[in-house]
């Protein structure tokens, strides 16, 4: 009997909570200071039959293909208002390349580091998570050009500690970046050698798993600045409502970004003309200006 | 907490008995509930806590989403362990030397190595076995179809409990009188028959207290499975910061509906592991009757238990 009482109440208990589903993270970024676009309204895009014949036959005939990337990296990869739909400037190229080529495009959500071990293992078909082009990448993926980044450093508000995007600046400085990154792996530790090369103290890199750790390190004092791509730093600062801000200073080492496909997939082919395409006739432009990607992110050899 | 049963002879009846004073239970407790007060205080006044973001987001849609997939990998991944753990006890209990040795070396394996690379380890099982066919001939699985993000949160978690539970019922199963055995065989009863009607019902009395615990653990646990993308309650939070950087507050949501659920889990098993001792020892009252003690009036001071 007593046992009947503690299960009614509990249960009464969480039916009321429940009963009031709130839908607050449908209008996340309500606070903040940019518009995210209605994913929607798609840019329409035509099929390139001259790319779509360079489709393998077995891919061709499956139709649709999957594409990898970590939707934690506004305005590249994010989730929608419905936190399953990814979207994002990465998410709307990817969808393009794929309709480019006659194919349906299936978006998958995965962490950051587990994207290319992913590819290789063939659980994906391709990976488009804004990678930047390394020769250690490379080794074990293809890649096709289709932007190009460089690092900024996120500071907190009014920049107290007078960061900028110069190495010899970060100079003995905690710089988070997220694990698996072009910053985390090479950059930083390229800064700190720049720095005992110069007689100063080396920069101190702090690695995070994921994006959100490095900018909660920053946040709580844990770390002076952040190292990210400079365009995701000014648009994720300006999506928080201001708890972060890109610190002044050109980017550092401007390179390529580029879609990743498995070591010697025949897809390679098919998605560089569609690239190519997809610039030749200003598609790219529509896209860059629906996610608010400055022309410096353009690839200068598109499809490369 | 013996109580003396005062004799009723006639001498004793004049004397006045006043309860003995406990001035340092009083200080105990005034200080504990001070430093109570003074810890809730401080923290649902400190406004870095976000206590308004936490209400925003704490009946949310897709939380509510994350805690049916957290619930849902529990049940499923508490199921597998226990029926997996039951078959290990008793093949580690068996006088086969081979079956022996088997379960003992899956309990190793599982419990040696961490969970986390067991998870990433299913997750990516396509990488060593690109095509599943377990050695028979016509089948042919692609490992990536068939090892969806969830199951391999299933598999990693079940198989992982499945070790930590087999020792559970183990020690259930040893802790059952060798005597109670030997009247079983005697009486004819199979092993199997054995197990079931006579061994099985008195371990539980040893069994239930850690299950519930690791039921408890397992709730926990399954935030781990964020790393595999499973839109569970922590991922389903980190999805949320991962737009609005509110990190602190959403991870606040999801601690408060661990606790909830934990709560919950673990009132049920008060009243299973009272169930289950029925008649081994006598029971404390439950705190609901501990309650009514206290609210009736003209209670007998203390009755002598029957």
């Amino acid at each position: 009997m007593k046992q009947l009482i503690t299960g009614a109440a509990t249960a009464a208990l969480l039916a009321v909570g429940l009963s009031a589903c709130t839908n607050a993270s449908t209008d996340a970024g309500s606070n903040s200071k940019v518009k995210v676009p209605d994913a929607t309204e798609k840019v329409a895009v035509n099929v390139d039959e001259a790319a779509s014949k360079l489709v393998p036959a077995d891919i061709a005939s499956k139709g649709t293909i999957s594409v990898a990337m970590d939707a934690s990296y506004p305005p590249f990869q994010m989730f929608a208002d419905d936190n399953k739909t990814i979207i994002g400037f990465d998410a709307e190229f990817a969808t393009a390349v794929g309709e480019r080529l006659g194919l349906e495009v299936q978006l998958v959500n995965a962490g950051f580091d587990s994207i290319l071990p992913g590819l290789a293992a063939g659980r994906y078909d391709m990976a488009e998570s804004s990678f930047s082009v390394t020769p250690e990448r490379q080794k074990t993926v293809d890649f096709v050009d289709y932007l190009q980044g460089g690092a900024g450093i996120a500071v907190t508000p009014g920049n107290p500690k007078k960061l900028s995007m110069d190495p010899m600046v970060l100079c003995g400085h905690k710089i988070a970046a997220q694990k698996g990154t072009t910053q985390a792996i090479e950059q930083l530790p390229a800064i700190a050698k720049l720095c005992t090369d110069a007689g100063k103290p080396a920069v101190q890199p702090e690695l995070f798993p994921s994006q959100n750790d490095a900018i909660l390190a920053l946040n709580s004092g844990r770390v002076d600045g952040m190292m990210a791509d400079s365009t995701a730093v000014s648009y994720q600062g300006a999506l928080s409502g201001g708890k972060f801000e890109l610190a002044p200073g050109d980017i550092y080492e401007a390179r390529p970004t580029g879609i990743a496909l498995p070591k010697g997939s025949g897809l390679r082919a098919a998605v560089s003309a569609a690239v190519k395409s997809l610039y030749d006739d200003g598609t790219i432009n529509k896209l860059t200006a629906k996610w608010d990607i400055p022309d410096s992110n353009l690839s200068a050899t598109p499809g490369a | 907490m013996t109580t003396l049963s005062v004799p009723s002879t006639s001498e004793y009846v004049e004397l006045t008995t006043v309860p003995r004073r406990h001035p340092l239970r009083w200080v105990s407790a005034i200080v504990l509930v001070g430093l109570g007060v003074y810890l809730l205080a401080d923290v649902f006044t400190n406004p870095r806590f976000g206590w308004d973001v936490v209400s925003l987001y704490l009946r949310d849609v897709s939380i509510f989403h994350g805690l049916v997939m957290t619930l849902v990998l529990t049940v499923v991944c508490m199921a597998i362990g226990i029926v997996l753990a039951v078959l290990l006890a008793v093949m580690r209990l068996s006088p086969n030397p081979v079956v022996r040795t088997f379960a003992f070396g899956y309990v190793s394996f599982f419990r040696g190595t961490p969970v986390l690379v067991q998870l990433l380890f299913w997750f990516n099982l396509a990488a060593l076995y690109p095509v599943i066919s377990f050695g028979l001939p016509g089948v042919h699985l692609d490992a990536n179809t068939l090892i969806t993000p969830f199951i391999a949160a299933v598999l990693g978690l079940g198989l992982n409990e499945a070790a930590y539970m087999s020792e559970i019922v183990r020690a259930g199963i040893l802790s059952v009188d060798h005597g109670q055995n030997e009247a079983a065989s005697a009486l004819g009863l199979t092993r199997g028959q054995t197990l079931r009607r006579i061994v099985l019902p008195q371990a539980m009395r040893v069994i239930v207290p850690p299950t519930g615990n690791e039921v408890i653990g397992m709730l926990k646990t399954t935030s781990l499975v964020s790393v595999l993308a499973v839109h569970e309650l922590l991922f389903s939070a980190q999805i949320i910061y991962a737009k609005n950087f509110e990190t602190i507050p959403l991870l606040i949501v999801a601690s408060i509906w661990y606790i909830a659920v934990t709560t919950v889990l673990g009132v049920g098993q008060y009243y299973l592991e009272r169930r289950y001792a029925r008649g081994n020892r006598t029971l404390p009252p439950t705190p609901w009757q501990q309650v009514r003690k206290f609210f009736r009036t003209h209670a007998p001071v203390e009755r002598s238990k029957a």
